[in-house]
């Protein structure tokens, strides 16, 4: 099962990634794969074959990275192998990328003279001036706060699974990266349309109204759903129906806004204008972002698709860059750490005391005086195991949990072992045991002598 | 106020940048006291290079036309000193025309269209 949702995680990483590659292969105003073409070469031949070329290229790779990844799943039992494999097929879809940007470079360089370009760059002063007016207003999002708000007053008062930071850490996660999605998509879909002032500021207007209004009900939709899904866990913690429809509902929000907001950018009334554009940037872009020495600004905005871009042409972006790079490397290390090494629990029963160790993140000291009662479990209770903060692996669970009809529970338990060892003291109840049913009757015997 | 910047032109586009802005306070359209967009959100909002724009507004801070201080920006100044230097050049494109074969009449009314025009 644990193994099912990795790959699946790895192959939807690979799609979208995929999807992101495509995306550079198409013509928008009058750009594709990071370089100009003047519009006297859109039919041209060549163009269509290197686009063409670019995508098959691009296809087929996602092809075998996707059959390496299920061979690397079913040949070796590993996360780290997995991990690895997916950080392999991202570091190589630039390369492809990069190849097919400088093909197109090359042959718009040897066939156009600097003069075959009709494309003019339209800068408007009164539009610049007036950005502030087309960004979301925080205002809007006063109401989606108390939304929020609601939800956690709710997870507190009926507080049942997970702890009450964790409530306001998950709202707040999910307010803030809504707030910080819209603001990013609004600042970057200022355009100058035309060579008329109040036109442009008429059509810009009347876009970041529709899609402010997007936005919104996007952001209000995902508030409501995370409402809906507080209450739902407060009526039954134990469903799995509400996690699935509440990871479809968002995910339904979000294709929606993506696909309105798309869908506005075409509006009939921006047909009947220019919207050539162009940039005098492009030659900057390529594969793996931006590089311009030249420029002092550390992040740009992304020529094709949202958000930013790091400027590799300066020493701190080279240096964030190959820093992120480390990062997700120790990343995969601690985790490899975390998940490849077996698990050992020692139970040390000393000074009055019984401490508990893991390599999981998880240690406790239990007072002798405090212990209410001791027992021997033939098995787990009986019922859905939920984890609250804890870490879930094949062999192991460790880390606190919840179990239907039983309650909250911290947990050391090796999966393959069925007793289990339950110490119940006022604030806490623990079930541990060892790594085989006779070790686990030993602990219990020798538990029991020390609490005597 | 919108100015356009020709790609395929050989001139330079900070020179065009900063011509441009030269014609909008000529024709009246930028004030003494208005402020320019940053060089930052003209790079961001046109796609345009920042040091193009950098270029363009040097060019117009030593020609006298702005000032740029770091916190308030780019700020449009007031009535310039008549510069030696530009009545030297206007008089050498004077010439330049009368010395090609072109009538001092219609020299003169070219200079009213061009004035007209402002």
């Amino acid at each position: 099962m644990f193994k099912s949702i990795f790959i699946i995680m790895i192959l939807f990483i690979n799609i979208i990634t995929y999807i992101q590659q495509r995306k550079m292969y198409r013509m928008e105003n009058g750009i594709v794969l990071y370089t100009n073409i003047p519009q006297s070469f859109y039919d041209r031949g060549e163009i269509k074959k290197i686009i063409i070329d670019g995508k098959k290229s691009t296809y087929v790779f996602f092809l075998l990275s996707s059959i390496f990844t299920i061979l690397v799943a079913i040949f070796y039992d590993s996360i780290i192998s997995m991990l690895l494999d997916i950080i392999i097929i991202m570091i190589f879809y630039p390369f492809i990328l990069q190849k097919y940007i400088n093909r197109m470079r090359i042959f718009i360089n040897e066939n156009t003279v600097k003069d075959s370009y009709e494309n003019k760059k339209i800068i408007d002063f009164d539009l610049i001036k007036k950005r502030d007016k087309f960004i979301v207003k925080p205002r809007y999002y006063i109401f989606i706060f108390a939304i929020y708000l609601i939800a956690i007053i709710l997870a507190f008062v009926y507080e049942k699974t997970y702890p009450f930071f964790m409530w306001i850490f998950l709202s707040l996660s999910m307010m803030m990266s809504d707030l910080i999605l819209d603001k990013n998509l609004m600042k970057n879909s200022i355009v100058a349309y035309t060579d008329n002032s109040k036109r442009n500021i008429f059509l810009n207007e009347k876009i970041a109204k529709n899609q402010a209004n997007v936005l919104f009900m996007k952001s209000l939709i995902n508030s409501i759903v995370f409402i809906l899904l507080v209450s739902s866990i407060i009526i039954n913690p134990f469903s799995m129906l509400t996690f699935f429809i509440y990871i479809i509902a968002i995910s339904f929000s979000m294709i929606y806004a993506f696909y309105k907001y798309k869908k506005l950018r075409n509006d009939p009334i921006l047909s009947r204008v220019n919207t050539s554009n162009i940039s005098s940037n492009v030659e900057y872009y390529n594969a793996w972002g931006y590089n311009n020495p030249d420029d002092k600004r550390l992040l740009v905005p992304r020529l094709n698709g949202l958000g930013q871009d790091l400027n590799m042409g300066r020493a701190l972006g080279k240096i964030l860059y190959f820093v992120s790079i480390s990062i997700l490397f120790f990343l995969v290390l601690v985790i490899n750490k975390t998940f490849n090494s077996p698990t050992q629990y020692t139970y040390v029963l000393e000074n009055n005391r019984i401490e508990i160790s893991s390599n999981q993140f998880y240690d406790d000291t239990i007072r002798v005086e405090d212990i209410k009662s001791l027992k021997f479990l033939d098995k787990l209770p009986e019922g859905r195991l939920i984890r609250i903060g804890g870490n879930s692996l094949e062999k192991t669970n460790t880390g606190n949990y919840m179990i239907q009809n039983y309650g909250k529970v911290r947990l050391y338990i090796y999966n393959s072992t069925k007793n289990v060892v339950e110490i119940k003291t006022s604030d806490k109840n623990f079930l541990i045991n060892e790594n085989s049913n006779v070790k686990t009757q030993k602990l219990y015997k020798r538990l029991k002598n020390y609490i005597k | 106020m919108v100015i356009e910047v020709d790609l395929s032109s050989k001139i330079p586009i900070y020179r065009q940048i900063a011509d441009k802005i030269i014609s909008l306070i000529a024709k009246g359209d930028f004030k003494a006291g208005d402020r320019l967009p940053s060089i930052r959100n003209l790079a961001d909002i046109c796609g345009i290079n920042p040091m193009t724009a950098n270029k363009a507004y040097k060019i117009l801070e030593e020609n006298d036309y702005i000032t740029i201080n770091k916190r308030s920006g780019a700020i449009i100044k007031g009535k310039n000193k008549i510069s030696e230097n530009e009545l030297k050049n206007l008089k050498l494109c004077l010439l330049k025309l009368y010395a090609s074969g072109m009538r001092k009449e219609n020299i003169k009314k070219y200079i009213n269209d061009y004035l007209e025009e402002i």
